[in-house]
């Protein structure tokens, strides 16, 4: 049946695909760079790509948020008032964060800090939004707080984490651009190879906690336990 | 980067094969189609085949892919060869039998295929066309490869630019295609129409 609902199921999981999928490709692309053999005219075309490919998990990310919003509106009771109002708004600026996020990638200009620091902000914002509503919803019980089902309080949760994850990638690759540059010219010595080792190293475990908040958010909403 | 596009396309490789595990066993146990204990059988079966053929796809890429300095036994390169052309002959047989088992479902609709639901059928037609698209890229790639060859060892050239592009047509022609039926097959799986 072709409805609203199933239109938005269907983008929401082909956002996911295209978030796990890509960052796959991201995070092979990082693991590969790392080998000191490569000539740096190769390791700068794996690092271009690597920031390429760095779009789509992060494009995916936004969209998955008005679609979650709107769907647990329409089809399990997120915020019965005001949640059709809200899920439109979060669309709007979802759409507007996007095509800046792919024009960050492009270089913004004068407006690329202020908008990295913006970025940042929303996505704390977020986080704390998100927990809170599944918390509060937590304490709540049944049909009292603002997310209704129990797994879909804790796709919410696991959701506020996939977004603090990428905020601490963020804060691991703060000095990403020195690092990279240092292992580009063709004199790189051992010790810039060794911060680029260290730097990759530290990302392991947010990306993996990443992957698998996603698994465990895709069971969720298949099982939906409960 | 031979290496990254090759680790990278280990992804959908080793999907598709686990796609067709999964959907068949899937269809059956939720009673979509391949019914009764022909199906079960079916659903066994193809999860055996299922696990050669996803270890045979890494067995390729381990082949392929040895470290600087390491060989791979013989016996290893031997049976990638001939893994190579098992797999693509196979590939053309499970697009075959996948077609047969859909249409002749569509056919017979409403009055017991072996695919109980029309979406399910088409869906199934989708991915048969997805693994033939996969037999079209295998037989066009080495013809890709063979400029990429003459370019890294010979130089670039405006013929052999020109020949590159020429060549690359056709194949990113067939992932869009590819990209497009999944789109279509995830379409069909989420609104069932018709169910």
């Amino acid at each position: 049946m072709i409805t609203g609902y199933n239109v938005m199921k269907l983008v929401h999981l082909l956002s996911i695909a295209t978030w796990l999928g890509v960052d796959l490709g991201v995070f092979t692309c990082a693991w590969l760079a790392r080998n000191r053999s490569l000539s740096s005219e190769a390791r700068g075309q794996f690092l271009s790509l690597l920031g390429t490919l760095d779009l789509g998990p992060r494009v995916s990310m936004i969209a998955t948020l008005p679609l979650g919003l709107s769907m647990a509106h329409l089809g399990w009771g997120f915020a019965p008032g005001a949640g059709a109002a809200v899920g439109w708004l979060v669309a709007v600026v979802s759409v507007g964060w996007a095509v800046l996020v792919v024009r960050q990638h492009r270089g913004l200009g004068r407006f690329a800090q202020p908008f990295a620091r913006i970025d940042t902000g929303v996505r704390v914002v977020l986080v704390a939004a998100l927990a809170g509503a599944s918390i509060w919803s937590f304490v709540a019980g049944s049909g009292e707080g603002p997310v209704g089902p129990l797994w879909l309080r804790w796709k919410v949760v696991l959701f506020a984490f996939t977004i603090a994850c990428g905020l601490v990638i963020r804060w691991q690759m703060r000095n990403a651009g020195p690092v990279f540059g240092a292992t580009l010219s063709d004199d790189a010595t051992s010790t810039s190879f060794d911060a680029l080792d260290r730097m990759i190293r530290s990302l392991y475990a947010p990306v993996f906690a990443i992957w698998g908040a996603l698994a465990i958010s895709v069971f969720l909403a298949v099982a939906k336990p409960s | 980067m031979s290496r990254l596009s090759d680790l990278l396309d280990q992804g959908p490789r080793s999907a598709l094969v686990l796609l067709l595990m999964l959907g068949l066993s899937l269809s059956h146990m939720g009673d979509w189609g391949f019914g009764g204990h022909g199906g079960a059988l079916l659903a066994w079966l193809a999860a055996a085949i299922g696990v050669v053929w996803f270890a045979g796809v890494w067995m390729q890429f381990w082949v392929a892919h040895a470290p600087p300095g390491a060989t791979r036994p013989p016996w290893a390169a031997r049976f990638v060869s001939r893994f190579k052309v098992a797999d693509l002959w196979w590939r053309v047989g499970v697009a075959l039998a996948l077609v047969a088992a859909a249409v002749s479902s569509l056919l017979a609709s409403g009055s017991g295929g072996i695919i109980g639901a029309d979406w399910l059928a088409w869906k199934i037609v989708l991915f048969a066309a997805i693994v033939a698209d996969g037999v079209v890229i295998r037989v066009l790639l080495p013809k890709l490869g063979a400029v990429i060859v003459a370019i890294a060892s010979g130089g670039s050239t405006p013929e052999r630019e020109r020949e590159l592009a020429r060549r690359a047509v056709p194949l990113k022609g067939c992932v869009i295609v590819i990209w497009v039926l999944l789109v279509a097959m995830s379409a069909l799986a989420v609104m069932k129409p018709g169910a």
